[in-house]
């Protein structure tokens, strides 16, 4: 099996795995925060479990390009848009774009934020090692 | 011609056969990761342990009837709770016989905190006799708490001068406290007048009765005398006063112990379980990788190495196989230690305080070791066979 389609492969995996940790792995909790309205809004940990979803779903269908993408034309341009991908997977989590819940002992703190960053930096270190391959055959 | 050296040859053999190599590194990396992450755990707990030890500070803690684990609760675990009893207790624990000191808190749970999204632990004490709060917080901060001024654990986000709400009133923070590794370090700790007038200006109507019908302790910390057994003046107390639960602090944290014992117990035999099997594994496949390749190590020995380079060869192999295999282990082993800090910590309940970075370094040190270790004594041992060949018998494989 050549080496795209093994990192292809990969990625899918963690494609997979960054749709299903926010949301059944290592979920984000379901509280409400209180207005002083008296309605209720969800927390921030709930968007940022969409928007990481979100990226998720962007990555497995960018990791799905490239397993198909036979030529391999779009290989290096691919790669840089998933490393892309994977730095702002990380960024969702930072207060800076959106962040999570200032609690330290809340599952969106504990356990959701730190598994979606090891995968946006799988995501970075697949991407970056097969841009270098592709640079190396290319030259 | 060029000169190829022993790391470069065992590089390029490691990269012909790279299933076999991948299969190789990636149980040397399962036994240092193992290795690294267990030696991090027991070591962090144990010095959570210790610490709590030190931090409680009272020989006993006097608490109402059956709110003994709330209380536990709140030091494990940061699990928020309000709970009181009549300040009188506190005067009569004073009393009684083989009582050096006593000094009592208020815990209250807050609303919804912006600082933390979730309800905390608020913590009024007694700035002069407080046995365990004030000995902490001297570490950290030499002057007195003024009203409106609070002090904050270490998981706590925010920084010495920020203004954080609590019950719709502003509150300074004067103080961030050290790390203890309890529950106690995602709580906020204020005076005990800062706490009645809080209770007082809150919209919550429950919490006037704390401030007004002199329901406003939680616990009392007690010293005991030298020469008094602690059992025998906790049972003095439970019998003399009515309503209340005594937690003796050294069985708390024998308790603790105790589930450290059996953690680090587990942890050792997966340690050893896990390296007998990768010295079997990694014995069996260098003895199985040998046999077959004599045939290429008789063409090396034609070709002019000598018995001693040829085992150097061999050795060469399983330590860069050694040293790329913990390396692995242990980077994973790190990241999800390091990431997963809070999770293990509210997982396992017991106190625990991360590793300092010469201590990390110590045990990523220590892992590689004892893996490149392993695997050189098993190479050692699977190169002799070589050794004792001729050079004929060798070739003879290859044809």
């Amino acid at each position: 099996m050549n080496k795209n389609r093994i990192s292809a492969l990969l990625l899918i995996i963690v494609g997979i795995l960054q749709i299903l940790v926010p949301v059944y792995l290592l979920p984000v909790c379901s509280k409400t925060l209180e207005l002083v309205s008296g309605n209720t809004v969800p927390m921030k940990c709930h968007w940022y479990a969409n928007g990481v979803c979100l990226m998720g779903v962007i990555l497995l269908l960018q990791a799905v390009i490239k397993l198909w993408d036979k030529c391999n034309g779009a290989g290096k341009s691919c790669d840089l848009f998933l490393i892309i991908t994977g730095m702002a997977t990380i960024l969702l989590g930072t207060d800076f774009v959106i962040g999570v819940c200032s609690g330290t002992r809340m599952a969106c703190h504990m356990g959701t934020r730190p598994a979606v960053n090891i995968l946006g930096a799988i995501t970075i270190v697949i991407s970056v090692a097969d841009l270098a391959l592709h640079w190396k055959k290319a030259k | 011609m060029k000169k190829y050296g022993t790391i470069f040859l065992a590089a390029k053999n490691i990269k012909r056969k790279n299933i076999r190599s991948f299969g190789l590194i990636a149980i040397v990396a399962i036994f240092a990761f193992v290795l690294f992450d267990a030696s991090i755990l027991i070591t962090n707990i144990q010095r959570g342990i210790s610490t709590t030890s030190q931090r409680m500070g009272a020989d006993l803690m006097v608490v109402p009837l059956d709110y003994e684990t709330d209380f536990e609760d709140i030091l494990l675990r940061s699990e928020p709770s309000t709970f009181y009893m009549n300040e009188d207790v506190e005067q009569q624990v004073a009393e009684i016989d083989g009582v050096e000191a006593t000094s009592s808190q208020l815990f209250l749970q807050s609303l919804n905190a912006d600082c933390c999204t979730v309800p905390v632990q608020l913590i009024g004490f007694d700035m002069e006799r407080d046995l365990t709060v004030v000995p902490w917080l001297e570490e950290n901060y030499d002057g007195q708490l003024e009203d409106g001024e609070i002090v904050i654990g270490s998981q706590i986000i925010a920084e010495v001068g920020d203004i954080l709400v609590f019950y719709d009133q502003e509150f300074e923070v004067a103080a961030k406290l050290a790390e203890t590794g309890m529950g106690l370090d995602s709580s906020v700790y204020m005076t005990f007048d800062t706490a009645h007038k809080m209770c007082m200006n809150s919209s919550q109507e429950s919490l006037h009765r704390i401030a007004q019908d002199g329901e406003n302790i939680s616990c009392v910390m007690v010293e005991v005398q030298p020469g008094y057994s602690l059992d025998e003046t906790a049972r003095d107390i439970e019998d003399r006063i009515e309503g209340i639960d005594v937690i003796i602090t050294k069985n708390f944290i024998g308790s603790l112990a105790e589930q450290l014992d059996m953690i680090a117990k587990f942890l050792y035999v997966l340690i050893f379980f896990i390296w007998i099997i990768a010295v079997i594994v990694i014995g069996i496949i260098f003895h199985i990788t040998i046999h077959e390749r004599r045939g290429e190590f008789g063409l090396y020995r034609a070709l002019g190495y000598s018995k001693v380079k040829l085992k150097r060869l061999i050795l060469a192999e399983g330590l860069l196989i050694s040293i790329a295999g913990s390396a692995i282990g242990i980077f994973i082993g790190a990241m999800l230690i390091l990431s997963f800090q809070n999770l293990i910590i509210a997982s396992l309940s017991l106190p625990y305080i991360s590793a300092t970075t010469g201590e990390i370094i110590f045990f990523i040190l220590a892992s590689i070791l004892l893996s490149v270790l392993s695997v050189v004594v098993i190479c050692v041992l699977a190169s002799r066979k070589i050794g004792r060949l001729e050079t004929f018998l060798l070739m003879r494989e290859q044809l």
